[in-house]
């Protein structure tokens, strides 16, 4: 599983990167590794089996007044 | 700009439509019968009016600051760095939106269909389609959306009508059986929907005639709320409110009870096939709505590069719902305030009211 | 060239995930189940019993291929604490993977039923294969045996009395409506009940000139519930005065005497028919007026007397209503005395009218039901008269 996430990422930058280094485009550049790394930073451990905590959860805990009512 | 793509009135108000009505057809009349029993309809003509509200807000934001999205106005009104703090909320909401819009779309075929598929699956798929009408653009997404939306309205409607052997009108009855209080309950939900229409505004820039943005998104609440009107009646009429409100997804239920001459019957299959096509529609407006305003949150030339690795991040988030209960929970108490009181009418709120302020500041000097 | 590798990759990574097929099923890998039925053992167990079709016996002929009987389907058992468990017991012994979504009839044995539905309602109805438009019938016994007996005419006893049901000669009740009834206070469940009797009688089959009579099915009846619990039977005379109590058009015919001779009879065919229950309640009494209009056909007489007269018409109408009225009284009297429990509406009616004061009264309704008073007026016409005007045979006068 997590190979086979690799071998995207592989992909994807090879797909993206060359031709943004060709037309110097180093902002789209910085943002598509932002988006990347942020990403992977939720992929493979969630691959690896880790349970990342989950901002669902603090939208809850944010909303919780107004959620009762919603009951 | 990024967008070169231009769209007309017609692909605005079908792409409206689907940023709103695919997820909101499935398990949304639940809830609501579920508060509001069978008075669901009255909570959704009160989010009719929410939904209104919110269009006529964006729309005067758009007027105000025409060629310009929502990541790029915020900042013109608000100043540099508040104004980024808002982009970059947005920038989260859309893709928490999409995030969950890709658990709910996996969910149907997976509950119903497919049991021993991953969800995983359902995710790359949606996602991949998704994702490669947005990296070819605007104008190719709103094509899609403009050729699958009139088939699948008219084909929900036609089967909704192969269920009138079932109906009983008296399930209806009595009207405000629970009380307003009820009623408003049950309008939340909705709502929350409804408001989604504030990502209208970043395509206002792209309408090819952009002084018809108020007509088109009057048009498209008030096409999404008749259409989520008439669905929710008809669960109603066919299985009352007790049954109805017990289900994860009463429209597929209501579908699987048409049995017409002992012959047409189990046509189930054609929900899950307008879910699917809907359903890409809506991830790939949401999509397009997160890469377009990435793009010009920081300022890029181009978007296209970006479409990839938001996909990565789309699937991680996805993948962060634990279970469904989780998601419908959430859907049914959180969200409706979360999205309301912040995305949808709190803070294009406060952008109007600085940009009048600023505006009548602009004009005296 | 970059861009072709990427390609490449990103194909190879999307058909490794395409390999696996994950819910493939094969039409001839599948066990069609017909009819469920489910029973309650003495040790506490439920026993769940499925009629599996046997697809070779439905192509052209079917039946009475080569002389003798191909069997159409096949009925196995097997026992567990839930209906999830006993049919993974069942995967044992079925060769097949069981497929639930042409199952056309769910059968509660008497027993079952007595000690609550509830217990078992949810497999049928949280599983994504058992549909809720399938027919609900109480088993007179086990359900097994319904299950187990034969049918001459249709192909397997599922079928037979799920066609039974369908035709609507009683009162039939899908999943979803029984769960509807079960979930409303207003009304209390009822469903089919099913018979199994020898019946009939299949001439030549065994040996030349003895007739040889078939376990059949029959469908007539209804079992009553308190809640999800089996309380008891009406009988098919009380059934047709329920379905006139609840508003349901039947087909059936109306037997009166006949006007003017007593000891003859007229039969009458329904046409149409329209209930309407009017609440009323100032505080402390619960009345219901129960307003039936009703149409029929004059089909058979037996006496030689001229019918087709306005004013006989005119009698024959006012017979039609005091029996309608007759049979409508006795299913009221039976449920409402008997049983006490309200399987009319009647709790409905009232919340549709007085959605406050039903707040009040909803939890504790049997027994307001018992106590309310119940008056039942039919208006009858007479529309057709056949294909004669004197009766047939009748002698010149």
């Amino acid at each position: 599983m997590v190979a086979l996430l690799i071998l995207a990422f592989i992909a994807i930058t090879l797909f993206e990167v060359p031709s943004l280094i060709k037309k110097k485009m180093w902002g789209e550049l910085a943002a598509f590794s932002v988006y990347l790394l942020i990403g992977m930073a939720l992929t493979i451990p969630q691959a690896l089996g880790i349970r990342l905590p989950n901002p669902t959860k603090t939208i809850e805990a944010l909303f919780r007044p107004l959620a009762e009512l919603l009951k | 700009m990024p967008e070169k793509g231009k769209i007309d009135t017609k692909q605005a108000i079908m792409l409206s439509i689907c940023l709103i009505l695919p997820t909101a057809m499935l398990s949304v009349p639940a809830v609501i019968i579920r508060h509001a029993r069978q008075d669901a309809w009255i909570s959704l003509i009160l989010s009719i009016f929410i939904g209104l509200l919110v269009a006529r807000l964006i729309v005067s934001l758009s007027f105000r600051f025409p060629d310009k999205t929502l990541f790029q106005y915020s900042e013109e009104i608000l100043g540099r760095v508040p104004g980024k703090i808002v982009g970059l909320l947005y920038l989260w909401w859309v893709l928490h939106s999409n995030a969950i819009a890709i658990d709910e779309f996996a969910s149907l075929p997976c509950v119903a269909l497919m049991p021993d598929t991953p969800f995983v699956a359902f995710f790359i798929i949606a996602i991949v389609v998704a994702g490669y009408a947005v990296r070819n653009g605007l104008e190719v997404l709103s094509r899609y959306i403009e050729l699958i939306t009139p088939i699948g309205l008219g084909l929900m409607v036609s089967l909704f009508c192969l269920l009138t052997t079932k109906v009983k009108f008296e399930r209806l009855l009595p009207v405000f059986d629970k009380g307003l209080v009820s009623i408003v309950k049950g309008a939340a939900m909705p709502s929350g929907w409804m408001g989604e229409i504030v990502l209208f505004s970043m395509f206002i820039p792209y309408l090819n005639k952009p002084r018809e943005a108020c007509r088109v998104a009057v048009l498209s609440i008030l096409i999404i709320g008749i259409f989520m009107v008439s669905v929710t009646v008809g669960i109603l009429l066919v299985f009352g409110p007790d049954v109805s409100s017990s289900w994860i997804f009463p429209v597929f239920m209501a579908i699987r009870a048409i049995s017409i001459a002992n012959f047409l019957e189990r046509v189930e299959s054609v929900v899950i096939g307008i879910w699917v096509f809907m359903g890409f529609a809506k991830i790939g407006v949401l999509y397009y709505a997160a890469v377009l305003g990435s793009a010009q949150w920081l300022g890029l030339k181009d978007y296209r590069p970006l479409v990839a690795p938001v996909g990565i991040v789309l699937l991680g988030l996805a993948f962060l719902c634990p279970n469904i209960i989780d998601l419908l929970d959430f859907l049914a108490r959180a969200f409706p305030p979360y999205a309301l009181i912040v995305f949808e009418l709190g803070i294009p709120l406060i952008l109007l009211g600085a940009s009048l302020i600023r505006g009548r500041r602009g004009e005296s000097s | 060239m970059i861009k072709k590798t990427a390609v490449v990759l990103m194909l190879a990574v999307l058909s490794s995930l395409l390999g696996g097929c994950w819910s493939r099923k094969e039409i001839s890998e599948l066990a069609i189940v017909l009819g469920v039925g489910v029973d309650l053992l003495p040790n506490d167990q439920i026993r769940l019993s499925v009629q599996i079709a046997q697809p070779g016996a439905f192509y052209g002929g079917g039946g009475a291929r080569g002389g003798g009987m191909q069997t159409a389907s096949w009925a196995v058992s097997a026992e567990g604490k839930t209906i999830d468990e006993a049919a993974r017991y069942l995967a044992m012994r079925v060769p097949r993977e069981i497929y639930w979504g042409h199952s056309m009839i769910l059968v509660i044995g008497e027993k079952m039923a007595r000690e609550g539905i509830g217990l078992i309602g949810d497999f049928f109805n949280r599983e994504k294969e058992p549909r809720e438009t399938m027919w609900l019938l109480v088993a007179e016994g086990e359900a097994r045996d319904v299950l187990e007996c034969g049918s001459i005419l249709e192909k397997t006893s599922a079928q037979a009395a799920a066609f039974l049901t369908r035709m609507k000669t009683g009162f039939a009740v899908e999943l979803r409506e029984f769960a509807e009834m079960l979930a409303s206070k207003g009304v209390q469940p009822v469903a089919t009940r099913v018979i199994v009797k020898e019946q009939g009688a299949v001439p030549c089959a065994a040996q030349e000139g003895v007739a040889t009579a078939y376990r059949q099915v029959e469908v007539s009846g209804l079992a009553i519930f308190k809640e999800d619990r089996l309380v008891g039977w009406l009988d098919d005379y009380e059934t047709r005065g329920f379905l006139w109590l609840k508003g349901e058009t039947f087909k059936g015919i109306i037997t009166v005497p006949s006007p003017g001779d007593a000891y003859k009879a007229v039969s009458l065919r329904l046409r149409q028919a329209q209930t309407k229950v009017v609440p009323e309640y100032d505080g402390e009494r619960i009345r219901f007026s129960v307003k039936i209009r009703t149409e029929a056909d004059m089909v058979e007489q037996q006496s030689f007397e001229d019918l087709a007269k306005p004013e006989k018409i005119k009698a024959l109408e006012s017979l039609m209503a005091e029996e309608i009225r007759a049979m409508a009284t006795t299913a009221l009297e039976k449920v409402q005395r008997g049983y006490g429990v309200d399987i009319f509406g009647f709790g409905d009616a009232f919340h549709r009218k007085y959605k406050e004061d039903w707040r009040r009264l909803k939890d504790r309704w049997d027994e307001e039901f018992i106590r309310a008073e119940v008056s039942v007026t039919v208006e009858a016409h007479i529309r057709e008269i056949g294909m004669l005007t004197r009766p047939a045979f009748s002698p010149e006068e």
